[in-house]
């Protein structure tokens, strides 16, 4: 009884044994890199607006905070952008630690920035560079710790002339995006 | 009892002579193909950590595109080779290398890079081994694991490298600045110490990137997570208050493996002071690779820069060069800054853009095709050719740039080609004893484009070079302008060496650069709001502003106000061709009160139609006139002065190319 006992022990054992490390192999290799329109918006307000017809951005199209002219008020009156942004839901598939890209194209150095805020957290600046009148991706400066679930992304006008063609946002930390990347729908969260 | 020892002892020398011959000669791929994702197209690395062992045997393929096309790095460590297999026959594309396994204990970084027909291999971020494949450029990457471990590998698409910072922002938006040491920030002249001295209030962009080294060298790297640059220049300007030391990083992969152009002060007076060096650090250790002495002034604003390909690196202060060196262990990573002392240092305007050099020396002819002639190696780094023929290289997608040659005719018709083409179509510059040619040469035969009278002694050695710009040809030998034209056909492609006649036509120390991108003239209005802003009147000054004509009347002339010398283009945009009647007339090196003494272009329309009709005048002598149909209302046109011709190009088609005499002047 006693030998019987130990092996059944010892079966469940390994049976538990296999198991958990397939679920490890399984869940732990899951990498997702999210990409995002940022034409395939949930909601956007104004002075954001779609554009189209520029043959370097993803599907020609992108959403822009509009060069004002004159350019650059904003910051000088010490309010930063018109409160316009464009809103997206997100279906994240898995908790995990999540870094935020954005595709973005900047004017010049008084147009090189967005305010990036996911669900209630507190907004970050993208951008800031030099880099001018390219697409070129942009890293939001801290990760997110998100939970499995729909989560809201806002970008949101900082500096007018500032242009946002996709987003991504990816668990996998070796995902260093270069060129346009292809949308992946089913986490665009629709209704 | 013996024998079969013995035997079996001659079986496996021969075995592994054989092994040697393959791997050397040509490897055939040891297994089937597992494959890491789909065909990309352009530069990509693929990326691992291995734990390598001496013996080891594996294989990347890389540009995969079926069982007779592709690229392998071969891999039986500590050895490393890059081969490729084109219509099922395989040749090197590499000399082989060493895998730096000494001191690389556990996993390590593994990367093979493809970039701009450039192969590398490298191991624990040090260079193993490089390839050259300008036939295959796309396809798929995969690997065939004999015994060493590959555990998940991944494909990084590259793009080409285009970074800037001049620091106009916020204290707290740094994130594009790795600080790996040393104490960083962003300041504002304003708010400095040395605004008053620096008359900060002047200044557009008072903000710059400060840094004190307190603790050893301290560096800030821009864009890290950008792991694989290779082949970029870096520049900044720079300044430095005392005694230390300022300068820039390449191929950074941490504080302890970078290569850093360092500049100490003109007056430290240690053993690495008032001097420039080129330092190569791997794992902590330093080594200067070149140095040169002479130090900064402090306070003083210097542009630095640095550029690496193929690994070899040089540096420049102010645009002049410094210091050059190879440098082939490090294989790739960040650009930054660098500085050193406790006294404050300064920098700004960091660009960092890809950088393009091709030089070869003829130790081997692995990047070379032979189209003719027999082509041999001399011991003396020279290729030499009997017979008639032509030995390419370079890529199909090279525009704009400088192709150079060190040439000993030996009575031979020796040549550069520039501009070649996969059909074989190039321009050809040509010289004999008596006459220099240039010549478009293809399938089609040779057709004539510009030749003169050029005596060039016998057997003497010589430097051929050529230049091709938007399909123009400039030709030299030994520095001297010898013929130019217009090689429409062929506006930029690889290069070819060639040959015609002689028994031993040698060439060597080639080198091909690329020609700075055209900087446009800043043609702004005049600032006239001084009252508004009265400090921007002492300094705010437009470089070429266009002059209002005293009567704006139809057919009234707007003038720039500099004075351009050399080669100059007009580019400009032409609207409403077919909706309305007009003309545009655009002056190269004329003067408001002598037009007649400038060279003319006037692009007519008609409503109805979209021919877009052109002329060019010099006075009152037609140099050349066409005409164009226009697939829309407008277009781009551009108008040229290059050399001693006269271009207009309409949509990036040539339309007239006509020889000038020399003319200075404004533009109008």
């Amino acid at each position: 009884m006693t030998n019987g006992r130990v092996r059944i022990g010892a079966t469940v054992l390994l049976i538990c044994a296999l198991v958990g490390t397939l679920a490890a192999v399984v869940f732990a290799a899951q990498r997702y890199n999210i990409v995002i329109e940022t034409e395939h918006y949930n909601a956007i307000k104004p002075s954001t607006a779609v554009k189209a017809g520029d043959t370097t951005a993803s599907n020609g199209k992108y959403t822009e905070y509009p060069l004002k002219r004159p350019h650059a008020t904003s910051e000088n009156s010490g309010v930063q952008g018109d409160g316009g942004s464009v809103y997206f839901k997100v279906r994240v598939p898995e908790q995990g630690n999540y870094t935020v890209w954005v595709r973005t194209w900047w004017y010049d150095a008084c147009g090189n920035s967005f305010f990036l805020v996911v669900d209630d957290k507190p907004a970050q600046v993208v951008g800031g560079d030099g880099t001018f009148k390219t697409w070129k991706w942009r890293k939001a400066p801290q990760p997110y710790a998100l939970t499995a679930g729909v989560h809201s992304v806002k970008i949101q006008n900082r500096e007018d002339g500032a242009r946002a063609d996709q987003f991504l946002i990816t668990n996998d930390t070796r995902t260093i995006p270069t060129r346009a990347m292809a949308e992946t729908p089913d986490y665009r969260v629709t209704e | 009892m013996h024998a079969i020892p013995r035997f079996a002892v001659l079986c496996l020398a021969l075995v592994g002579l054989a092994a040697v011959v393959t791997a050397q000669a040509a490897p055939s791929l040891a297994g089937p193909i597992t494959f890491i994702d789909t065909p990309l197209e352009g530069d990509v690395a693929v990326r691992d950590d291995l734990n390598l062992k001496a013996g080891d045997k594996l294989q990347f393929v890389v540009n995969y595109q079926d069982e007779s096309n592709y690229g392998l790095l071969d891999i039986a460590a500590p050895q490393a080779c890059f081969y490729r297999t084109l219509g099922g026959t395989t040749k090197p594309i590499g000399e082989p290398g060493e895998i730096a396994l000494a001191g690389a204990e556990g996993a390590q970084p593994f990367a093979i890079l493809r970039r701009n027909s450039r192969l590398l291999f490298a191991y624990a971020g040090q260079v193993a081994c490089r390839g050259w494949d300008g036939a295959l450029a796309n396809g798929k990457a995969g690997y065939v694991a004999a015994e060493g471990q590959v555990a998940e590998p991944y494909v990084q698409a590259m793009e080409p490298i285009r970074s800037a910072d001049a620091f106009v922002r916020d204290k707290d938006t740094l994130h594009f600045w790795t600080e790996l040491t040393g104490a960083w920030q962003i300041k504002s002249l304003r708010d400095d110490d040395q605004a008053e001295t620096m008359e900060a209030d002047k200044s557009a962009n008072a903000f710059n990137y400060q840094v004190v080294a307190k603790d050893g060298p301290a560096i800030s790297l821009a864009e890290k997570d950008s792991w694989w640059w290779t082949d970029y220049r870096v520049e900044a300007s720079a300044r430095s208050q005392g005694r230390g030391a300022m300068g820039l990083v390449l191929l950074a992969r941490d504080e302890s493996n970078y290569l850093a152009f360092r500049w100490a002060s003109v007056w430290d007076t240690g053993e690495h002071g008032n001097r420039a060096e080129l330092l190569e650090v791997v794992g902590g250790e330093p080594k200067v690779l070149a140095e040169k002495p002479g130090g900064f002034v402090p306070d003083q604003w210097y542009k630095l820069g640095a550029a690496v390909c193929d690994g070899r690196v040089e540096c420049t202060i102010d645009g002049l060069p410094v210091l050059q060196a190879p440098s082939t262990r490090l294989a790739f990573g960040s650009a930054g800054l660098y500085a050193e002392g406790e006294d404050q240092g300064f920098f700004d305007d960091v660009v960092i853009a890809d950088y393009e050099t091709f030089r070869e020396d003829f130790a081997n002819m692995l990047r070379w095709e032979a189209a003719g002639g027999d082509w041999s190696l001399t011991n003396g780094g020279e290729a030499r050719c009997a017979g008639t023929g032509c030995l390419t290289s370079g890529r199909l997608g090279w525009t704009d740039y400088r192709a150079e040659v060190r040439v000993t005719p030996n009575k031979a018709k020796v040549g550069l080609q520039v501009a070649r083409q996969a059909d074989g179509r190039a321009a050809l510059f040509r010289v004999d004893g008596q006459k220099a040619q240039l010549l478009m040469v293809g399938p089609a035969g040779e057709t004539p484009i510009a030749e003169r009278d050029m005596k060039l002694g016998g057997g003497k050695p010589l430097t051929l070079a050529a230049s091709v710009e938007r399909g123009f040809v400039r030709t030299y030998v030994d520095g001297e302008p010898a013929v130019e034209g217009m090689v429409a056909e062929c506006p930029g492609g690889a290069i070819g060496l060639y040959a015609d006649g002689g028994k031993d036509a040698r060439f060597g120390q080639v080198l091909v650069s690329f020609l700075e991108p055209k900087r446009p003239a800043q043609v702004t209005r005049e600032f006239t709001k001084v009252s508004e802003h009265p400090e921007m009147a002492e300094w705010a000054s437009s470089r070429a502003p266009w002059v209002q004509p005293a009567k704006m009347e139809p057919g009234a002339t707007w003038w720039t106000k500099g004075d351009y010398y050399g080669d100059v283009t007009v580019a400009f945009k032409v609207r409403f061709v077919g909706l309305r009647d007009g003309n545009v007339k655009v002056t190269l090196g004329g003067e408001p009160e002598r037009t007649e003494e400038g060279i003319r272009l006037v692009l007519s329309a008609t409503k109805g139609t979209k021919t877009l009709k052109a002329q060019v005048t010099q006075g009152t002598t037609e140099l050349g006139r066409a005409e164009v149909e226009l697939q829309s209302s407008s277009c781009n046109v551009r108008f040229a002065r290059q050399g001693a011709h006269i271009l207009v190009s309409v949509d990036d088609k040539p339309l007239i190319d006509q020889p000038l005499a020399a003319a200075t002047g404004a533009q109008g």
